[in-house]
């Protein structure tokens, strides 16, 4: 990973014409922090970073409304957004493309082969309190982690992002441009999610029950995921109400089962949502154990290319169901 | 402590039809069911409703000298709207308030009132032009400037062409595009105000309607030489606990339902843009 | 009433004999450590170590019926139930001084009964913040780790001990019902307090000069800034469900075939629908509309209308904001704009 090569293409993908902006990354504003970043001018690429903490999925940036001021005249004809995209993010921008949720030509995707990032809870665990400014960077196994003037070494399977540990796609699916060496995948592993379910149904109840008593119905795990673009969430719907918005356990569940069933055959295990949420909910578990199923039952995995419809979204005459569902 | 949340009863004694269309307008007669007058301001509202549906913050649209009811007069909009259309007289709706600041009628004894509404908007106007109606001797001239898209759409027909006939208001109505069997004014409102040419001097004008007609209403006043002081609008904002404590009705620094909804334009003009 | 020393090993003894009350205490669940009702304290351990959230929630709880009814009409009215008394205990200086600042906003002329009953029956027992953490910022905004306003009782972690001092007639009440739990506290004991409270002050690393930010608010609400702030913000209501002093809510009717309930709920001002019109007409249609109010409320509205700023430095929404955004970055900007 080359930041002076990403810098580059980035300050390449600008001075074109027909882009907008770029959507990238940033230093953040204490410790392990980055920020996602929109930089309009070739100048601006100074701030760009790209380091293992640079956690934050900036898939979800396509489909929010137009923020970012445009400069001058000369972008005002421009059609394109430029980001930066990393395998997850790719399969993500795949996903939403396959569904028509934002046409090609509006992006101009520079990808980068992922080695994984930072869970910033573990690197706040392990490192309590640290406002100064940090940096990492890897090194043959390990995170070299720099905090004001004092640098530390960590194995980086201590503080590597849990669905980083598993990721299959690291290298990106879809890109204008590639910059980085390709990245070997880690082996499918579903063992967790395999034993999970040989335990009994009302042990497995009683867990999510649990975790979803917590749940302040923030909606973070859905507005930071890349493939909840919905201009009104349907579980946010008054018209009719599917979901009491009251905190209640039993309605809570439903939230997130309803959000994880429409995501099933289309979310493609970035973890943001379990990453943003604050109550600490493990809502990978449940979108790897929908994931696993769509793949068995369907020989289907979201995200491989813009054109694959989802099993769950569209219908065949020759579908073994007889009806829709 | 008394619970502000908790509504009281009342009964709809009777439904008039104001406008039909794809956003019917309904005036609403109803009594509270322990019979006690609401005593409120012109200009305040209430937060009526259907228990199990909710509750919509809407202007009461008569004056409170008109003892045993209130009116409300609802264009069906959203859920609460709707249910109420679909009541009938003898249906028991629910009712929060008076709340908000209503217009300071009591500094207006003696001035001349002119009322600029257009379309709905004459519904926080009304229990102005009852009110002086019914106090005559402590008020000047009064000037009602009222004008709807259509004669179909003009609330409060059948009184306001009633009142054409009464020597203490002058009323002034318009339509915005001419129709076979109408002889007044057409065009918008605004042009309608400037026809009128009503003077500034010892008056108030209040205004109340779309909000681009406000816009043009205000800017023609002052071109008419109102001062800030004299002029006089409502604001309507999305509301759920109607006194001051959900914190979203908000325009700056003032709450719509319990700082408003009348504005003087003296205040209006230094809010935040909303 | 003078200092009095508890020792850490009798600290759940204490808890016990306080069983009349309904007490609230962080606990930890997973990852993260949360305010929650304590039904025994023997079996869950209080965690005084991490920052807690959602101490609010024991006073404004997120979900709460305000009356039931049915085709009748009203049935009963929620105000008028609970009559235990509370105690949070652990809870942190920023979050006990949060509640003086919502305090006006449920009183005034049509007071809050839910609010206030359970304000008025709630005993705060805080605990003085040794170590700041990162985002800690109260310094800036009044208050300090050692802030004893709004508290009965405080305690601070000595060796083996909690120092306590009493605070008010509640906190009185508390020591004398539990007297058998303390001892007198020492001149040691006390010096090894103040020793503590100001190196705590002096840890917090992260500070902001408020001087004149309402003011300058008050000329730059049209400024481009707010965009930029808001570009990367996503809308969700972490901030302002973690944030001690937000207290925004929504009202909604909830039925069954027969039966309902009015309730409220917490609802945040970042959220598109927060004002939107039944006429499909919303004030604040983008983000940067959204963020803007937040900050105008926190900083400017509250003093306009109370005098305080609507913000106790707690830092937790700069933590838990999956996005950075950063309440201490934005309000350093915003002064920095010529």
């Amino acid at each position: 990973m080359n930041i002076q090569k990403i810098r580059d293409e980035a300050s390449r993908a600008l001075g074109r014409k027909d882009v907008k902006y770029l959507i990238g990354y940033q230093k953040g504003s204490y410790g392990f922090r980055v920020s996602p970043a929109f930089f309009q001018t070739k100048e601006e690429v100074e701030r760009l970073i790209f380091s293992p903490l640079c956690q934050v999925s900036l898939a979800p940036y396509l489909t929010l409304e137009e923020v970012v001021p445009l400069p001058g005249e000369e972008k005002q004809k421009a059609s394109k957004v430029a980001l930066l995209a990393r395998g997850c993010d790719s399969r993500a921008i795949n996903q939403i493309l396959a569904e028509k949720g934002i046409p090609r030509d509006r992006l101009f995707i520079i990808g980068i082969p992922c080695e994984g990032v930072i869970d910033r809870r573990k690197i706040e665990a392990r490192f309590p309190s640290v406002t100064e400014p940090a940096e990492v960077r890897e090194e043959n196994g390990k995170y070299i982690i720099a905090i004001g003037d004092q640098s530390h070494e960590v194995p980086k399977e201590e503080l590597l992002a849990d669905a980083c540990k598993v990721c299959r796609y690291p290298n990106p699916l879809i890109y204008d441009k590639l910059t980085g060496d390709k990245v070997a995948p880690h082996q499918a592993n579903y063992d967790d999610i395999t034993s999970w379910e040989e335990k009994p149904l009302e042990e497995r109840l009683q867990f999510w029950l649990d975790q979803f008593s917590r749940c302040i119905r923030c909606y973070a795990c859905r507005n930071a995921c890349p493939l909840c673009y919905s201009t009104v969430c349907i579980l946010d719907r008054l018209d009719p109400q599917w979901v009491k918005r009251s905190n209640d356990t039993s309605e809570n569940l439903m939230f997130h089962v309803s959000r994880a069933f429409h995501l099933a055959g289309r979310c493609v295990s970035c973890g943001e949502c379990e990453r943003a949420c604050p109550m600490g909910i493990p809502l990978m578990k449940l979108n790897r154990k929908l994931e696993k199923d769509v793949n068995d039952l369907f020989s289907y995995e979201a995200g491989k290319d813009a054109e694959s419809k989802s099993p769950m979204t569209t219908f065949h005459v020759e579908d073994r169901e007889d009806f829709i569902l | 402590m008394n619970n502000p949340y908790v509504p009281e009863t009342a009964t709809i004694l009777d439904i008039r039809e104001e406008a039909s269309g794809q956003r019917p307008i309904k005036t609403f007669k109803v009594a509270l069911t322990d019979g006690r007058d609401f005593n409120h301001q012109p200009g305040q509202c209430a937060m009526v409703g259907i228990l199990g549906i909710g509750e919509s913050m809407i202007s009461i649209a008569s004056s409170p000298t008109k003892k045993g009811y209130l009116e409300f007069s609802i264009m069906r909009l959203g859920k609460v709207t709707s249910a109420l259309h679909a009541c009938e007289a003898g249906d028991t709706i629910t009712i929060r308030g008076p709340y908000g600041n209503g217009f300071p009628v009591h500094d207006w004894k003696g001035k001349n009132i002119i009322t600029v509404g257009g379309g709905i908007g004459q519904a926080p106007l009304r229990p102005i032009i009852q009110y002086i109606l019914d106090n005559r001797n402590d008020f000047g001239t009064l000037d009602v400037i009222y004008g709807a898209r259509t004669s179909q759409d003009l609330c409060f027909k059948q009184e306001i062409l009633e009142l054409e006939k009464c020597d203490d208001v002058k009323i002034h109505l318009s339509i915005d595009v001419g129709e076979p069997d109408w002889t007044r004014f057409v065009g918008f409102v605004p042009t309608n105000l400037m026809q009128v040419k009503p003077s500034p001097e010892n008056a108030i004008a209040i205004t109340c309607g779309p909000v681009v007609m406000i816009k043009y209403v205000i800017k023609n006043l002052l071109a008419l030489e109102f001062s800030d002081t004299q002029i006089f609008t409502t604001l309507e904002n999305r509301m759920k606990c109607g006194i001051g404590k959900c914190g979203r009705c908000n325009v700056g620094s003032l709450y719509v339902c319990k700082d408003g909804p009348v504005f003087a334009y003296a205040t209006l003009k230094n809010l935040p843009e909303y | 009433m003078s200092a009095l020393i508890l020792p850490k090993d009798r600290l759940t003894d204490f808890l016990l004999l306080l069983h009349e009350y309904t007490l609230w205490a962080p606990v930890q669940r997973d990852t993260v450590t949360l305010f929650e009702v304590i039904k025994d304290p023997k079996d869950s351990p209080v965690d005084l170590e991490h920052q807690a959230s959602l101490a609010k929630r024991s006073i404004f709880p997120q979900s709460e019926e305000l009356f039931s009814f049915d085709q009748s009409g009203i049935l009963n009215d929620a105000s008028k139930e609970g009559s235990r008394e509370n105690i949070i205990f652990g809870i942190r200086p920023c979050d006990a001084r949060s509640f003086r600042i919502m305090d006006p906003v449920f009183e005034g002329t049509m007071p809050d009964p839910y609010y206030l009953n359970r304000r008025q029956r709630t005993v705060l027992v805080g605990i003085a913040c040794r170590e700041p953490f990162a985002n800690c910022f109260c310094t800036s905004l009044g208050g300090s780790p050692f802030s004893q306003e709004g508290l009965d009782l405080i305690l601070t972690e000595l060796d083996g001990r909690f120092f306590v001092e009493v605070l008010s007639e509640k906190g009185k009440e508390i020591v004398e019902k539990t007297a058998s739990v303390f001892t007198p506290a020492s001149a040691e004991d006390g010096k090894q307090r103040e020793d503590l409270a100001k190196r705590s002050e002096g840890a917090i690393k992260r500070k902001v000069d408020l001087e004149g930010i309402t003011e300058k608010l008050n000329g730059i609400f049209e400024h481009p800034v707010w965009k930029q702030m808001a570009s990367k913000c996503t809308a969700c209501g972490i901030c302002t469900y973690t944030c001690p002093t937000c207290y925004c809510f929504d009202m909604q009717d909830e039925t069954t075939l027969r039966k309902g309930r009015r309730v409220r709920n917490w609802d945040s001002c970042m959220f598109a629908e927060y004002t939107l019109h039944a006429s499909g007409h919303n004030p604040r249609p983008t983000r940067a509309e959204r963020l803007r109010n937040r900050i105008y409320h926190k900083f400017k509205f509250n003093v306009d209308n109370f005098g305080t700023f609507g913000c106790v430095g707690c830092g937790r929404c700069i933590s838990l904001c999956p996005f950075n955004v950063d309440l201490i970055e934005n309000l350093s900007t915003i002064k920095s704009l010529a």
